[in-house]
């Protein structure tokens, strides 16, 4: 078995390779490195977080929590990001804001989480295979740089961490959302089935489909099957859903090769101006304070779009003054995340004679529809959207503040309600140059790190494309017989969706972008970046499987590589 | 309420940076108020019955068997807004004084139909503006006590084990999710 290095323990300093990060990504690189025969050290800044042990809320019930999940003023008030994610029941897998200070030119919601597993242990599950309508957008309407591969280049890699994750869903044959090898999906219930059927008959180019999920709905690699619980957030004791802590850790350990080590934040990365490498990676203990240099061949840096290229900005070298790797002048620029605020509600009168049994960790999807031919073909925007969302009947929360009281009021409250729907899209940011994160000169972290500071915004695109959003949803559940039919839009700002991306991004070209087809940076051979920060464009889907496919493709062609002697 | 009021009460309950206030603030803001926040916990009694109007005792528990009282004295002295909190207190004050006047006793001695007449009178005040002035209202002054104590007796009491296991449908383990599913005669809604 792998080690887990405490503070005392284990003095080596020399591995074949270093990972930065144990997240989605960062856990996919250390397993697949790991099971090609490499010496791993995983770094990761936050605590460790053992499967199923380290989940201490994952089997109370709402009456187990003081405050019923509802978050303290106190909370709200130092807290107002964390707060907005998460309560008692899963506040234990974010940071505290109040220890990790960031700037924000423009409002900026950064959720972090940062521990062993990373956001994997809180992310929406939802998996999505890109396809050349994404990859080739950047190309035909120029918005940003073209992305050096295709999806032919990635669908081997699709094919392969899919067959590892285990997800659930239902085949659509779309050119524009390729199918994978999906386990048995989630059914629809009946009000999302009534909406299919309007839809069907009433649009060509739309579909209503279970979403994708990394949800297991039959047991997967001695992992599930998920108990329709819908507690994923608090850490999954039946291992139901894919996280690196109930996935990818447990393999790499189980090779022997890997080296974990908490409360480990790498500060930089280390540069040999006469080998032109990355020799290591500076780490800062983050409960000591003492400072560790770790030496390595290959480092894959995994720790989260903003985070990953603050460290690069952070490593600066008599050849790289602004930055590891920053030969473009594009580190830390282009960033994006998806918009989610738009969509629509509404009720509807009828099938009072049906239910449903369990909690669904999904919902449903409608795939792209806007823009399939390229540019602005039939809208004032570029690009598009998917729609996500979910049937109910109303319950007790749908009856809380209003004008009814009593023994009636009783009847209803614990009664099942109306159906309704609520639907929002998932919508393409794209890539402009002046999003961006910057190292503040001046102020600095508890540890002594510069501080992040984030200028985001949507623009004109994105806002155009959520008035879109807002009809258009509503339009399909008035079509679809909905009454009390309401348009909204959340107005979430930027970081929001917690879909961040584009800070290093990939390219053909190392004057314009800062890493190659291989996630390798174009200038610093032996590093790769593969978690958000690689990013050229976002498209609308949910990006953490394109993420776990690029890492398994980039480790693979890194060891590939090594064993040439090429790095 | 629908979906969107209701998260724009959630977030308003849950995300208050712009408006929230230390214990300390909130405290001096309420100096003027009748009922100081320290003094809620000798409420309970009254909050209890007025909570039982809400949900009263039938074939399933009502809102007292919940101890829901606990929960809305918690609520708002350690979750609810500056705002919330003022009106909160202001709106006990308020029912108390209306009560003496209009019965000449307490809350807890009149009878089960003054009781209800009591909170129809606050119910009514309360829903006399048309939605937008509520909402517009909401935004700026806050949750009215009515719409705070109706609020938080529902999610007090059906996030209790007596309202949760007995009142509604608790399903811990469902182990499958079946999308259509026949209504069973008296089919509650699932509590979560």
């Amino acid at each position: 078995m792998g080690n887990l290095i405490t503070n005392t323990q284990n003095r080596t300093t020399h591995f074949d390779a270093i990972v930065v990060g144990s997240g989605i990504s960062g856990g996919w690189a250390a397993k697949e490195l790991t099971q090609k025969g490499l010496k791993t050290l995983l770094l990761e800044r936050g605590r460790n977080v053992e499967h199923i042990k380290d989940y201490p809320t994952a089997e109370l019930n709402p009456w187990d929590f003081k405050y019923r999940m509802v978050n303290t003023r106190k909370e709200d008030e130092e807290n107002p990001i964390r707060s907005n994610c998460s309560d008692e029941s899963n506040r234990q897998f974010f940071v505290d804001q109040t220890q990790h200070p960031y700037i924000e030119e423009q409002p900026f919601d950064w959720v972090r989480s940062y521990q062993v597993g990373g956001r994997s242990l809180t992310w929406g599950r939802q998996c999505y295979r890109w396809s050349d309508l994404d990859f080739e957008a950047n190309l035909k309407d120029g918005y940003g740089v073209d992305w050096p591969i295709r999806y032919k280049d990635i669908e081997p890699w699709y094919n392969y961490v899919e067959n590892f994750i285990g997800i659930s869903g239902r085949k659509e044959n779309l050119w524009y959302l390729p199918d994978g090898e999906f386990l048995p999906p989630f059914d629809l219930n009946c009000i999302e089935n009534h909406l299919a059927e309007s839809i069907r008959d009433r649009y060509e180019d739309r579909l209503v489909t279970i979403a994708r999920v990394a949800n297991l709905t039959r047991g997967w690699k001695g992992r599930g099957p998920c108990l329709s619980r819908n507690l994923c957030g608090r850490g999954c004791p039946f291992g139901g859903y894919f996280s690196s802590n109930a996935a990818t850790l447990p393999v790499a350990f189980a090779t022997g090769n890997l080296t974990l080590r908490p409360f480990s934040t790498v500060t930089e990365v280390l540069y040999d101006d006469a080998l032109q490498k990355a020799t290591g990676v500076r780490v800062i203990d983050t409960l000591s304070k003492e400072y560790t240099d770790y030496f390595a061949k290959i480092i894959f840096i995994n720790a989260s779009t903003i985070d990953s290229a603050a460290i690069l900005l952070n490593s600066k070298s008599s050849r790289f003054p602004d930055g590891l790797g920053n030969d473009s002048g594009e580190l830390g620029h282009n960033l994006m995340d998806h918009h989610s605020s738009a969509g629509s509600y509404g009720t509807f009168d009828g099938f009072q004679d049906t239910f449903y049994k369990g909690r669904r960790p999904c919902g449903f999807l409608i795939p792209r529809f806007r823009n399939l031919n390229g540019g602005r073909s039939e809208v004032n925007f570029l690009r598009g959207y998917n729609i996500q969302g979910g049937g109910k009947r109303e319950g007790w929360a749908d009856n809380m503040g209003t004008l009814e009281f009593g023994e009636d009021f009783k009847k209803r409250l614990t009664s099942p309600g109306p159906w309704s729907i609520w639907m929002g899209g998932w919508g393409e940011c794209l890539p402009y140059h002046e999003n961006k994160i910057e190292l503040s000169k001046t102020e600095k972290d508890e540890w002594g790190m510069p501080l992040i500071r984030i200028s985001f915004s949507f623009k004109e695109n994105e806002r155009l494309m959520m008035e879109d959003i807002s009809t258009t949803c509503a339009e399909m559940l008035t079509g679809a017989g909905f009454t009390n039919v309401h348009a909204f839009n959340y107005h979430k700002v930027g970081g929001g969706t917690v879909h961040e991306m584009g800070t290093a991004r990939m390219g053909h070209n190392p004057l314009t972008s800062v890493l190659n087809a291989h996630n390798q940076v174009h200038s610093v051979k032996n590093v790769f970046l593969t978690d958000g920060s690689c990013m050229t464009s976002s498209a609308c889907q949910s990006p953490s499987l394109t993420y776990m496919a690029l890492t398994a493709r980039a480790c693979n062609f890194a060891v590939n590589q090594l064993k040439r002697g090429e790095l | 309420m629908n979906r969107r009021t209701s998260i724009r009460y959630f977030t308003f309950l849950g995300a208050l940076g712009f408006t929230s206030f230390s214990f300390g603030a909130c405290n001096w803001f309420l100096k003027e108020s009748a009922i100081s926040l320290q003094e809620l916990p000798g409420y309970k009694p009254l909050l209890a019955e007025i909570a039982e109007v809400i949900i009263p005792r039938t074939e399933t528990p009502g809102a007292k068997d919940a101890k829901v009282e606990d929960f809305i004295v918690l609520h708002v002295m350690d979750c609810s807004s500056r705002k919330d909190c003022k009106n909160f207190l202001k709106g006990l004050t308020e029912l108390q004084d209306y009560t003496l006047k209009q019965y000449s006793c307490d809350f807890l001695q009149c009878d089960t139909h003054q009781k209800a007449e009591i909170l129809r009178h606050f119910a009514d005040k309360e829903f006399k503006e048309g939605s937008f002035i509520r909402k517009v209202q909401k935004k700026l002054f806050g949750n009215s006590f009515y719409i705070q104590i109706h609020s938080l007796t529902v999610q007090g009491y059906c996030t209790s084990f007596v309202g949760a296991t007995e009142a509604l449908s608790y399903d811990p383990i469902p182990g499958e999710y079946i999308g259509c599913y026949p209504l069973q005669p008296n089919q509650k809604s699932w509590a979560t």
